[in-house]
């Protein structure tokens, strides 16, 4: 089992640098570079320049440039924000519990609906509700996120007013937080809920199809125990495998979700990066983020190999 | 191509996406109005015989905007999927194909923008490069590329231990002739089906990096904008949120159906093992 996590670890070790790689090199891409933003309308005085240019060590050749940003990424320092002066991490950090409370609402939202709806689907196959539920996931999987928070907005917001259209209140276990989170996790949670419960159908039909489970009904077991005891658990490592797969996805929704709810995590950073051409912080974004991802994808990795047992023996 | 028509739900999806394309090709000139064209009287106007869709917050034909709009979507997405399969596909073949370290490095590089969620990837090339159409073609290109790369790499690996393969090179055929005859005609099923998924979801992504403003500028028309630019007005004119939405869902519709419909057509295995469970 050790063995296994330390594989599965390890394995995840080129991507991450992969990763450093591309986002330190993608910067450099900006026409021009960050001195050139940075200097706005003193463009053109050269001793600001070369001083921008040493403080941020771009006279140096490019091998140089890497080494430096590299030590410093291991130890945590994702630079400066040019805009505010802090550092990156810091400011990513303030702002990634926000986030992460409404990646994994979404998540909860997501697995509500879909796990008892793949069991109902999977069960009642072919019948109307099967055949309606599909045809809803498929219209969920094919609405973009930001329409779905527009229309939600429109009837829950504008015309029924059971809860306000936008906005943050800091965490609380109270209403005055909760009220903020209802609307962006439904909006987030529905694509991903229509991707697992087309998982969590298919992959339960075809276990609820096997010699182990025709026995299970040939012993008189109901159907609510061939289900839920030997049916379900068999099913869930697909289902698991796509969530880990879409939690990407989780993360790209969360930066358009957070912009038209008003939700102040790490998407909205994100955006008001881009617009205020504050590349280390976009920098430092892309790589937390993606970093994130990687180390989502790892958890889910080793969780179906608690679900699996015979992955625990292969490796 | 007639299994899809024969399949109800491939059908459905084959007449949302001739619409898309038909909106796409057609829309501009059977427009009413030029869709930059402002009418000051027609601001936030409700749907009417002038304005069929309504007017938008400047006092623009929504009907207008959207068709244009769709010219757009359908250009972008059917760019994007062209040249991430083209680049994509050839890359995946030639690391399937010649195996050892070309392959691993070609597939790390892959792994390593696999890692990246997409929408983030685009918005950050997009940021990187500029807001144009041409970026937001390459942003979105480089952000399909792996997923084409890794099918046909995976087809390719399959294909190439495949005896009449073996037998090819044994007599000496050249590897330019054997990918082009043998490997390439039998990798074109699942590079199909990742086609119009992959279209499914630029179409998405141009809309969402639009609806950012890092996408189509205005006064260009395009679906996200036109949801972005709307939503503060979605109160007193619901219309202009629903029209460039629904505009969305049904082509991304249209392409999902036809991808779940051409994935059944072609997996014998899924056909009969049930009408499939994934699909409507």
């Amino acid at each position: 089992m050790i063995s296994t996590v330390l594989g599965r670890v390890l394995a995840a070790v080129p991507v991450l640098i992969g990763i450093a790689v591309v986002s330190f090199f993608l910067i450099r891409l900006v026409p021009g570079d960050i001195v050139n933003v940075m200097m706005g309308e003193d463009f053109g005085d050269p001793a600001l320049e070369a001083e921008l240019r040493r403080l941020f060590g771009l006279d140096q050749p490019i091998h140089i440039q890497f080494a430096d940003w590299f030590g410093g990424l291991v130890q945590g320092d994702l630079g400066t924000s040019l805009r505010t002066g802090r550092p990156v991490m810091q400011e990513i950090l303030e702002r990634f519990p926000t986030t992460l409370e409404l990646a994994v609402a979404a998540l909860v939202v997501s697995l509500a609906i879909a796990i008892p709806a793949g069991i109902v689907t999977a069960t009642r196959r072919n019948s109307s509700i099967d055949m309606g539920a599909r045809l809803a996931s498929l219209i969920g999987l094919s609405l973009p996120n930001f329409w779905l928070g527009i229309l939600l907005i429109l009837l829950f917001a504008v015309f029924l007013r059971w809860v306000p259209s936008s906005g943050y209140a800091p965490f609380a276990l109270s209403w005055d937080h909760f009220q903020f989170l209802i609307l962006p996790a439904i909006t987030l949670g529905t694509s991903l809920a229509a991707v697992t419960m087309r998982m969590t159908r298919s992959s339960l039909l075809e276990v609820l199809g096997v010699d182990y489970i025709r026995t299970a009904r040939a012993k008189g077991l109901s159907e609510r125990a061939v289900v839920t005891n030997h049916a379900l658990r068999n099913s869930l490592i697909p289902v698991v495998t796509v969530i880990g797969i879409q939690l990407g996805g989780l993360l790209g929704g969360t930066i358009i979700v957070e912009q038209i709810f008003s939700w102040p995590g790490l998407g909205s950073l994100l955006v008001r990066a881009i617009y205020q051409r504050d590349y280390p912080m976009v920098q430092g974004l892309t790589m937390f983020l993606a970093f994130f991802f990687v180390f989502m994808n790892l958890v889910v990795d080793l969780l179906y190999v608690y679900l699996d047992p015979r992955l625990r023996r292969h490796g | 191509m007639l299994a899809l028509v024969r399949d109800r739900v491939g059908l459905l999806g084959l007449t949302l996406v001739g619409l898309a394309f038909f909106a796409a090709i057609i829309g501009p000139f059977i427009a009413p109005h030029d869709p930059t064209e402002i009418f000051g009287d027609q601001r936030l106007a409700p749907p009417s015989s002038t304005f069929l869709l309504g007017g938008d917050e400047l006092g623009r034909d929504i009907l207008s905007r959207a068709l244009h709009g769709a010219r757009i979507s359908i250009f972008v997405g059917v760019t994007v999927v062209a040249l991430a399969g083209a680049i994509g596909v050839t890359l995946g073949v030639i690391a399937g194909y010649y195996r050892g370290p070309l392959d691993s490095l070609v597939m790390r590089v892959m792994d390593t923008l696999f890692a990246f969620p997409t929408l983030l990837l685009a918005l950050v090339v997009v940021a990187v490069l500029g807001t144009a159409i041409v970026n937001l073609i390459a942003a979105l290109t480089i952000v399909y590329v792996p997923a084409f790369a890794r099918i046909a790499r995976g087809s390719t690996l399959s294909v190439t231990s495949e005896p009449y393969v073996e037998a090819a090179r044994s007599l000496g055929v050249s590897d330019f002739r054997i990918i082009r005859r043998y490997v390439l005609p039998n990798i074109t099923a699942p590079i199909t089906v990742q086609f119009t998924v992959s279209l499914a979801y630029a179409i998405l992504v141009e809309a969402s990096l639009s609806y950012l403003g890092l996408g189509v500028q205005p006064p260009d028309a395009s679906w996200g904008l036109m949801l972005s630019t709307g939503k503060p007005f979605i109160e007193l004119s619901p219309w202009l949120s629903i029209v460039p939405g629904l505009s969305i869902m049904f082509t991304v519709l249209g392409f999902n159906l036809v991808g779940d419909a051409l994935r059944d057509a072609m997996d014998p295995r899924l056909r009969s093992r049930e009408q499939l469970s994934q699909r409507v």
